[in-house]
């Protein structure tokens, strides 16, 4: 009785978030009909003419349509690995550092840009980081290099964008790194020590297969990304000399669906990258409790 | 028996409506009107005069945006002042306000009405996509007999000034379903220079393009704004609509290019301007002074803010900007340099003597009436006696608030309606003023605006707020009402459904080519090869749509 008896607080307690999912995640999910409608906002959903798969039809006849599918899985697949490899590479040298303090500052000072938002950071790249009088063509020039307009170029601006993202996020990738490392147990690297094993032994034999599940789960679940390449920061940086490279699906569905009104066509493309999505991430859950041994369920 | 009441009510109520169909607003295919309409059952004589008292009062529901910069003196409301108390007195018409919406959010406010249907008598819309929603939603009313009959004869003087542009968005087929605002023209394009820049060149300010562009290489070679001087600014849109600026507007029409526009070619067909052999030949151009570093390098990948911001940090001598420029941004290059010295000048000149433009569309926010409501000429007699107050035609009502320096737009239906050249004829009341040493002629607004103007002849530059005023409406206006100044008959054809399909396609690889071929990423040739596409994803079938649509 006891016990059934605080479960029932806790599930209490679930309640306000319950309620916020059902109003503003799946009550708007009905929405989704407008893709098989030519949607007019003045009869709404219930009045506007059907249309069946026009506007996939239609979707797929457009000419960018492959380049926009093309790049955002090339921005988002970059930048799943980046997110990755980066976090791991720095979670290992910082577990190296003695100083307590030193590493603690550095493990803060890497985590703070996760908190700013891609507006701010958009607008501080574009002007003082990548613009002609920003810090890189300032260098560029101290060693004799012609200035290069870097935002404008398609063939700089997916490498800046995932850099971007990498900056932005590797210091919380780091923490999980590092929470995963402390767990492995000290006995085994002390044992490595008296074998007399280098620093790089212990880490390729002992951190590494330590921290290997970790590595497996945030990759594998990562996966459901693959079709979000982020709508923030590429709205906020790009500009219409680099579309070829940096358009993706959602900012084309922002710009036909909400600039253009077709809300039809918008919410279809949305939908079928929501379908690809949802096949993704079942994908990811069920290799992820294959190889990671990981289960909500 | 309980719904039974409301039944025999809903049912009176139609019985009602359909007796007052006669005289209200009850176009074909009429819905059911949810709320019954006052009953007339003579002919009020007062209904149709423009400034007549109905027998009965009125009662108009307003929807529209809350001004917080109304100013009106406490404890007046935007709900209860003397304005409307006026409009009651005069009219017999009590204006109620259905909502006051944020400002901000308007437009959010009016997609809510949109979609839930609930219109208010008479509704502000400011945006012309709501507007077509509206219109194809068939809930509006047909305004055309109430303008008609009870529009006063000054604001048809204004709309008249127009041509056939007066109502050219707010029309469909034989039925006017809107008043639309009437924003005057001449805010096209002229070229602003630094002249304290120009003196330091030693040079005199521009008439063709070869000289300007020549300044332009002074400016740049002698980094008169320091270390990376831009010559000329533009945006990334490089052609614009409405008040654009900074934008080279004036270098495609020296061309002959109108890219954009919808006009008259000389073979009597319509054609888009930005398609053209001109407009190739005006890229041409472009592309050459952008090679050179004539025009900013980093214009395509700015936002509107660090455009702005690129005029006024002074690090920027010359760009093409309407005539009200100095009110906002480049206030702020002269607070940033008290030697910041812009002044307007028409040019370049094609052909000697010819500055072209195009015209502008006049309408940008519409006041709509409801599909039943009774009394649409009501809001025709609100509009008219607002205006006998704001331009003080009528004593009475140009006397409320006198002095008080309250916000024209809290009249309850805020639209601004001013004649297509207001801003010649201001220019030349202000002209006329320094000629003849009198102001008897200028309204309180121009007093006040010549008094700055008078100001700054004296003491130039001395304070910021007075020096924007004067250039802007003396050396501005004039410059924008210079007689060598020939606007193309452009048109602007309605939304077709293909156009809603395809368009933002067609201006994606527009936009896209032009910048490419400026930015010498494709060779200029790489034009023909747009058009051809542009024609083959649909532009040619949309060609043909609006010549179809115009003839």
């Amino acid at each position: 009785m006891k016990q059934k008896g605080f479960q029932l607080q806790y599930h209490m307690m679930l309640i306000p978030g319950i309620c916020f999912l059902i109003v503003f995640s799946i009550l708007p999910m009905f929405g989704i009909v407008i893709a098989f409608q030519k949607f007019i906002p003045a009869r709404g959903i219930a009045g506007s003419p059907w249309v069946g798969l026009d506007n996939f039809i239609y979707m797929f006849q457009i000419p960018d349509s492959r380049q926009i599918f093309l790049n955002t899985i090339v921005i988002a697949v970059s930048k799943i690995a980046m997110n990755l490899v980066v976090p791991l590479l720095f979670a290992l040298l910082l577990n190296e550092v003695r100083l307590k303090w030193f590493k603690r500052t550095i493990q803060t000072m890497v985590y703070l840009p996760h908190f700013l938002s891609w507006v701010i950071l958009a607008s501080m790249f574009k002007v003082n980081i990548f613009s002609l009088e920003g810090v890189i063509n300032r260098g560029l020039e101290w060693i004799g290099v012609e200035p290069i307009l870097f935002m404008a170029s398609n063939f700089w601006f997916r490498p800046i964008i995932v850099a971007t993202d990498v900056w932005k996020e590797f210091g919380f990738g780091t923490i999980v790194y590092l929470a995963a490392i402390t767990s492995v147990s000290p006995v085994l690297y002390e044992s490595a020590v008296i074998d007399g094993a280098t620093r790089v032994q212990r880490i390729r034999y002992i951190t590494l297969p330590g921290i290997a599940a970790t590595i497996v789960l945030l990759g594998t679940l990562s996966l459901g990304n693959v079709l979000n390449a982020n709508f923030d920061q590429i709205f906020n940086m790009y500009n219409s000399l680099v579309l070829e490279t940096g358009d993706i699906i959602d900012t084309y569905v922002y710009r036909s669906g909400l600039m253009a009104a077709k809300y039809g066509l918008a919410t279809a493309v949305g939908l079928m990258k929501s379908v690809v999505s949802f096949i993704l991430i079942v994908m990811s859950y069920s290799l992820a409790a294959k190889f990671a041994n990981y289960r909500i369920f | 028996m309980k719904f039974r009441l409301p039944v025999s009510l809903l049912i009176l109520a139609m019985v009602v409506s359909l007796l007052a169909a006669g005289t209200g607003c009850q176009g074909p295919g009429g819905q059911t009107p949810t709320v019954p309409p006052t009953p007339t059952i003579a002919e009020d004589p007062g209904k149709w005069d423009p400034f007549g008292k109905y027998a009965e009062p009125v009662v108009v529901n307003i929807g529209r945006n809350y001004e917080p910069a109304n100013n009106l003196p406490s404890p007046h409301t935007m709900e209860d002042n003397l304005f409307i108390d006026h409009i009651e007195e005069r009219l017999n018409i009590q204006v109620k306000y259905a909502w006051l919406a944020d400002p901000n959010s308007y437009n959010d406010k009016v997609n809510m009405i949109i979609t839930s249907g609930d219109l208010p008598d008479a509704m502000l819309v400011k945006s012309l996509t709501q507007f077509n929603q509206l219109v194809e939603a068939g809930v509006l009313c047909d305004l055309g007999e109430a303008y008609e009959k009870t529009m006063s004869p000054y604001l048809k003087g204004i709309f008249t000034s127009y041509g056939e542009r007066a109502f050219n968005t707010a029309r469909f087929g034989e039925e006017l379903l809107a008043i639309p605002d009437l924003n005057p023209g001449y805010h096209f394009a002229i070229l602003w220079l630094r002249d304290d820049w120009l003196r330091r060149a030693n040079a005199t300010a521009p008439t063709t393009l070869d000289e300007l562009v020549d300044l332009a290489k002074k400016f740049v070679d002698m980094k008169l704004g320091g270390a990376g001087t831009v010559g000329l600014a533009t945006n990334g849109w490089l052609y614009g609509f409405n008040n654009a600026f900074p934008t080279l507007d004036p270098i495609f029409h020296y061309f002959n290019a109108f890219p954009g526009k919808w006009y008259r070619n000389g073979d009597g067909e319509y054609e888009f301007g930005s398609v053209t052999e001109e407009a190739k030949a005006a890229l041409a151009k472009i592309t050459e002074m952008y090679a050179e570093g004539l025009i900013d390098k980093e214009f395509a990948v700015r936002g509107g803010a660090d455009v702005n911001a690129l005029l006024t940090s002074g690090k920027c001598g010359m760009f093409f900007g309407p005539w009200w420029v100095p009110l906002w941004p480049i206030n702020d290059t002269l607070r940033n340099d008290p030697e910041a010295d812009w002044k307007p000048y028409l040019a370049p000149l094609a052909d000697g003597d010819q500055y072209r433009i195009y015209r502008q569309n006049p309408h940008v926010q519409y006041i709509v009436v409801r599909k039943d409501f009774a009394n649409p000429e009501a809001v025709m007699k609100i509009f008219n006696l607002e205006y006998a107050g704001i331009k003080k035609l009528d004593p009475d009502a140009g006397a409320i608030y006198m002095g008080l320096g309250v916000n024209w737009t809290t009249w309850p239906l805020p639209l601004q309606f001013d004649y297509d050249d207001m801003v010649v004829r201001q220019y030349e009341h202000y002209q006329e003023a320094l000629d003849s040493g009198s102001t008897d002629h200028l309204d309180d607004f121009e007093k006040m605006m010549f008094a700055d103007i008078a100001k700054n002849f004296e003491n130039p530059r001395a304070d910021v707020t007075v020096w924007a005023n004067a250039v802007s409406r003396y050396d501005g206006m004039k410059v924008a009402s210079d007689p060598r100044v020939v606007p193309l008959d452009n048109v602007f054809p309605a939304e077709t459904e293909l156009m809603q399909m395809k368009w933002d396609n067609l201006y994606k690889l527009e936009n896209e080519t032009y910048l490419k071929i400026i930015m010498g990423e494709e060779p200029l040739d790489y034009f023909d090869e747009f058009v051809e596409q542009w024609k083959a994803l649909g532009g040619a079938e949309i060609t043909q749509e609006v010549n179809d649509m115009m003839d």
